[in-house]
């Protein structure tokens, strides 16, 4: 596969995502989640796709109540796409995206089932991202050599 | 690695999420920290990769030209990208050369790498004498959706000489041939007596027994000997001229640039005598004594110092033109000399006689020279033996003739070292026989002034030069 091909397949897969976020949000919440779909694209459009996942997250958020149905989750897992659409990046790159997700998920199905406050939920989220990040740097820091 | 502003902007949403979940009881804001957090990973992750094949594989190679440059010179810094793809196709980076502060770069210190830079070429200029460690150049980098940055010094340090603008393989010598000139102390025929009586004292089973004094041994009835106080102090009187034909010669390499090397070794060889030393700096002003006589280490120094800071004088007549088609005219003692035997009346004598009528004035151009009256001045002030050392150019070779003349004498010898003016010709020695010719003249004036009883003459210059100017032309003549 080309370069421009590989390219064009890129934005074809992050257009079709954004579009069935739109769609899932627009079900989800009728005119309400249309809006937040709106805001959405045009987040997409002109800053990192990270600020309009989060857009897309806060309108899921919003527009449901607990408990969580399948539905829901469907919508869900449609916005959690939205994570992978940077055209900046390539498709192995992108592969590290569906595992850490997997990981999220997981880890998130088994916080459902198990009856915790959920501030209990946002601390453990923040601290594990935290040290995460803190571990990747302290891996670089090995492997270029500037722990010597 | 360092988060930049657009990480922070990323984890304010990401902890907004997590505080939004437990205020709305409502699990799903957390996907908000959640699915940023695996974006800023997977940036994270990415960078890392492409940092770590950066680092493994040698990716810029830093050379200079050349390793070794006079100040002030310029050597070209060449950076080789070997390949600028590797791990950087989608990074935003840019490569800073290392900052010396002896070291100029003319060019700018940022350079945007991009694919399809491969080399980096930047001329490098040596402002300061000395060697220096150009570190190897810092690779700057940012993460693909720019949420991190990292600096890498990337490449091999390579190092810069540079050498300072002094003249090096410095000649002395006579007719081309290197001469050591001053080996041990005084000459024998030289300054005072070596040692003075001094005390007597009992005579010690250590002392040799030559050194009993016989006759106090005799008078005093137990053995004695007498110690001795070296005394072997010559007055010396250092004269440099640093009048504007001094200034011959490419920068750094002048003829002053040579008297200067000159001067300092004489300071430090007279130092080693302890011998007292008067030093006296020649322009067309008239002569300056800095340095008074002395024998104190500090007099020794600071006599180094103002020779170290030596500068020629701009010039106040126009002593340009070497007067070498008149140097072997009779000097002025000769000429007075010969003038008091035309006596007779005979056609001979009228014939010769107009040509002695100038002789005044003449000897009135002669003394009012300022080296010659500076060395008539540093000889009325010296009472004893005195060793003077003049170091000059042969711009002025009957004014040099007539003062080394004057000043040579039983009692004070004479030390004249010449930069040849050939040797400093700018323009390369482009015309070899000439340069030959004008070589030998100056050879034939400094055997004039060898002949003179107690006047030695010394050649300085750069070997290189003399010996490029030797071997090219005439060779044969050259060991005459």
């Amino acid at each position: 596969m080309t370069r421009t091909n590989r390219d064009r397949l890129q934005w074809f897969t992050s257009l079709l995502i954004l579009a069935a976020v739109v769609i899932a949000l627009t079900e989800l919440g009728g005119v309400l989640g249309g809006l937040f779909a709106l805001t959405t694209v045009i987040v997409w459009v002109t800053a990192p796709p990270v600020f309009a996942f989060a857009i897309a997250q806060a309108g899921v958020a919003a527009l449901s109540t607990p408990p969580i149905t399948l539905r829901i989750m469907a919508v869900e897992l449609v916005v959690l796409a939205m994570v992978l659409t940077d055209t900046t990046l390539t498709i192995t790159v992108r592969s590290h995206g569906p595992a850490i997700c997997a990981l999220a998920i997981t880890t998130g199905v088994l916080w459902l089932v198990q009856p915790h406050p959920i501030w209990i939920g946002s601390l453990v989220a923040l601290t594990g991202l935290g040290l995460l990040v803190y571990a990747t740097h302290r891996y670089e820091l090995f492997t270029t050599h500037q722990l010597d | 690695m360092e988060p930049t502003r657009r990480f922070w902007v990323i984890a304010a949403l990401a902890i907004s999420g997590a505080v939004l979940a437990p205020l709305f009881q409502n699990v799903l804001w957390l996907g908000i920290p959640l699915g940023i957090g695996t974006w800023v990973l997977v940036d994270q992750l990415v960078f890392t990769q492409a940092l770590s094949r950066l680092t493994d594989t040698p990716s810029v190679t830093q050379t200079v030209a050349r390793e070794t440059v006079l100040v002030d010179s310029t050597t070209t810094l060449t950076l080789q990208i070997t390949d600028p793809r590797n791990g950087l196709a989608s990074l935003t980076a840019h490569l800073s050369l290392p900052t010396v502060p002896a070291l100029t770069l003319d060019g700018p210190h940022e350079y945007e790498l991009t694919d399809t830079t491969d080399q980096l070429t930047v001329p490098v200029r040596v402002a300061i004498a000395g060697t220096y460690e150009l570190p190897a150049p810092t690779v700057h980098l940012t993460s693909h959706r720019g949420l991190f940055r990292e600096s890498l010094s990337l490449g091999t340090p390579c190092s810069i000489t540079g050498e300072p603008r002094v003249p090096r393989n410095i000649h002395i010598g006579t007719g081309g041939e290197q001469i050591a000139v001053a080996d041990g102390e005084h000459d024998a025929d030289q300054g005072s007596a070596g040692f003075e009586p001094g005390k007597l004292r009992e005579y010690l089973p250590v002392d040799p027994t030559s050194r009993i004094d016989w006759k106090a041994t005799a008078r005093l009835g137990d053995p004695y000997v007498r110690d001795f106080d070296a005394k072997t102090t010559r007055q010396t009187h250092l004269i440099v001229d640093r009048r504007e034909p001094m200034q011959d010669g490419i920068a750094g390499q002048t003829k002053l640039d040579y008297a200067r090397e000159i001067s300092i070794w004489l300071n430090e060889y007279v130092a080693n005598l302890d011998d007292p030393l008067t030093a006296t700096l020649i322009d067309d002003a008239g002569a300056t004594t800095p340095a008074k006589s002395n024998t104190q280490t500090t007099q020794y120094q600071h006599l180094r110092h103002i020779l170290q800071d030596l500068r020629a004088t701009p010039s106040q007549t126009d002593t340009s033109q070497p007067d070498r088609a008149n140097h072997r005219q009779y000097a002025g003692t000769d000429a007075q000399r010969r003038r008091t035997q035309l006596t007779g009346d005979d056609r001979f004598t009228q014939l010769l006689r107009p040509y002695y009528q100038n002789v005044e004035a003449y000897l009135q151009r002669v003394t009012d020279d300022p080296l010659f009256e500076s060395v008539q001045n540093r000889l009325a002030a010296s009472s004893d033996d005195a060793w003077i050392v003049i170091i000059t150019d042969d711009t002025n070779r009957r004014e040099l003739l007539e003062t080394a003349r004057t000043a040579a004498s039983p009692t004070t010898a004479v030390s004249v070292f010449i930069v040849p003016t050939v040797l400093f010709d700018t323009t390369g020695l482009t015309e070899l026989t000439q340069s030959y010719q004008d070589y030998r003249d100056f050879e034939e004036f400094r055997q004039q002034l060898t002949t003179i009883t107690n006047v030695t003459a010394f050649e300085v210059g750069p070997s290189d030069r003399l010996a490029a100017l030797l071997e090219t032309e005439h060779p044969q003549q050259a060991k005459q």
